[in-house]
């Protein structure tokens, strides 16, 4: 088990950034690896960072159980959206992440070993630039995704403020019109090119759960296949906590709850 | 650039003809390496041009008349960057050409020069057919997106010499295929494959011997079919195809950062894209970006 920081400097958002990786080598439980490893790509959500995540939810944990990289980035606040008048591209640099660190860290390159998730902000990030990217991506785990950033940002506004969406997205037809609608994006793909997908949302999050909503029945209606995981929970570290077997379960393709328990071994 | 590699889209009560005046100057006269089901005829009226067709080249002055036919890998090119090309290319459905001259043909140009000059004169017509439906703000054949169709003229038109052109066609150049013919349609199919797979695939960092292993070949029997069957070499042909789709993203997005384009669309970084860009239009992409505006 190796923990990685990693700086460089990213030509899409003209700056020096800080991705964190766990491997999943030679691990605590003597349980062996081999790279190329596959991989996850995971996107924080608003105000949070890859800090926050790694050392709130157990990463690491199902990066040694079940053998997959975990690679999370920094994504400020901006919904992973490109923002070129700003030298500020976030959706291009998801795609520069995984060529960096492809060429940096020892990491499978194949698209079945190459998946991406995120939380929150981040979750709607990874079913975007999961989309976009669908040569890179296999899969695409979603967690309280923000499926509608324009219900999120603007029936907020006791949290958000109407000027944030236009600075990010420009306008509320801009956003539906163009692929950063999800319903609409996942809709002209054809359906063949469209990665796994697994979306999970606690029934009381009232932040994103609606967009969440139209997004399940717009899947349906397309009769595009995915995990749909629900449960008790609120927009919450606790929930996201409890899917983090499921995720990579789903990754790893195995039983859920069939591998949750990291013994540590006897080195001697 | 999924537009390069047309599906059979024409509909039963559709005109199944697509017709192209075109006039270009210098680097502008170039279509890069694409194919399609449907049977091209082209006419040089004015200027020059270099076709590539399956790897050949073929350098083409007024009054020239060339046939593309189905599934043929094909390209144009300037043959020197002042030259001024003018010309009419007429594209005619596969489907409805078998139902008419029989299913396993294919056509080359006519020998005798009476013929020649006939076809010149049909093609001609087309031209002026479609630049007549221009003038008057509307270049389709009353075909309306809904599927229904309009009572017009041009229809008629449009049919009556496609069938002049069959009667040509039949008499002078229809030939069976020979059986290297066959051979060689088998290599390209190959190429065409492989093709695809680089038109998927050409936003990721792809090498010659990556893509070889995919296809089990080596990578110098690669690079050989290549420069064989598409005219140019493995990386200048990738190059190319990021090339293009990064200009299209430039003219649909003017505001979006080279920067992220190159990215997006394969190139390693944006020194490599900018080079490319050079290389092919003489000069950089903000100057290009400047003169389009």
């Amino acid at each position: 088990m190796a923990y990685i920081e990693l700086q460089y400097l990213s030509s899409t958002i003209t700056k020096f950034t800080t991705v964190k990786a766990y491997l999943p080598t030679d691990g605590m439980s003597g349980k062996n690896f081999e790279p190329p490893y596959k991989t996850l790509y995971f996107l924080p959500g608003f105000s949070n960072d890859a800090t926050t995540l790694m050392t709130y939810l157990g990463f690491r944990r199902e990066c040694e159980l079940k053998g997959i990289a975990v690679v999370v980035v920094d994504g400020d606040n901006s919904f992973y959206v490109d923002h070129s008048r700003r030298l500020s591209n976030y959706s291009a640099f998801i795609k520069e992440t995984v060529d960096m660190t492809r060429k940096l860290l020892p990491l499978s390159t194949r698209r079945e070993d190459t998946f991406i998730g995120g939380i929150s902000m981040g979750g709607y990030g990874a079913l975007l630039n999961g989309l976009r990217f669908r040569s890179y991506f296999s899969k695409i785990a979603a967690l309280s995704p923000s499926a509608d950033c324009y219900d999120l940002i603007c029936g907020h506004e006791e949290m958000f403020d109407r000027e944030l969406f236009e600075n990010v997205f420009g306008s509320e037809e801009k956003y539906y019109e163009n692929d950063t609608n999800l319903c609409k994006f996942y809709s002209e793909v054809p359906k063949e090119e469209i990665p796994e997908l697994f979306i999970a949302c606690g029934e009381q999050d009232d932040l994103v759960g609606k967009g969440v909503k139209d997004f399940r029945e717009k899947l349906k209606e397309l009769e595009i296949p995915f995990i749909d995981r629900m449960g008790q929970g609120n927009h919450e570290m606790a929930y996201w906590e409890d899917q983090m077997d499921p995720v990579f379960s789903f990754l790893s393709e195995i039983e859920p709850g069939t591998k949750t328990r990291l013994i540590l071994e006897n080195h001697n | 650039m999924s537009e390069l590699y047309e599906s059979e889209d024409f509909i039963y009560n559709r005109i199944p003809i697509r017709i192209f005046n075109h006039c270009f100057d210098g680097i502008e006269i170039f279509t890069p390496t694409h194919w399609h089901r449907n049977i091209e005829f082209n006419l040089v009226t004015c200027g020059r041009i270099r076709r590539i067709v399956d790897g050949i080249q073929y350098d083409q002055t007024e009054g020239d008349i060339f046939i593309v036919n189905s599934g043929e890998i094909h390209a144009d090119h300037w043959i020197d960057e002042t030259d001024h090309f003018e010309g009419i290319t007429v594209q005619i459905s596969k489907s409805f050409m078998e139902r008419w001259l029989g299913g396993d043909f294919y056509l080359s140009i006519p020998e005798k020069a009476e013929d020649m000059q006939q076809m010149i004169n049909i093609l001609l017509q087309f031209g002026t057919l479609k630049q007549k439906k221009e003038q008057n703000g509307y270049a389709g054949f009353g075909e309306n997106l809904d599927g229904t169709v309009e009572n017009d003229l041009s229809r008629i038109r449009a049919m009556e010499l496609l069938f002049r052109l069959l009667g040509v066609l039949r008499m002078s150049c229809v030939k069976k295929p020979t059986g290297s013919r066959r051979n060689r349609e088998d290599s390209i199919n190959k190429i065409k494959e492989i093709t695809n797979y680089l038109d998927k695939h050409y936003t990721e960092n792809l090498t010659l011997a990556a893509v070889a292993e995919q296809f089990h070949y080596t990578s110098a029997h690669l690079s050989r079919l290549f420069k064989k069957h598409i005219g140019i070499n493995f990386h200048d042909h990738l190059q190319y195809l990021r090339l293009m789709n990064c200009v299209e993203m430039m003219k649909i997005h003017p505001e979006m950062q080279l920067t992220v384009i190159a990215l997006n669309n394969g190139f390693p970084n944006i020194k490599s894209f900018i080079e490319t860009f050079k290389r092919f239009y003489g000069c950089t992409p903000s100057a290009w970006m400047k003169k389009k505006r």
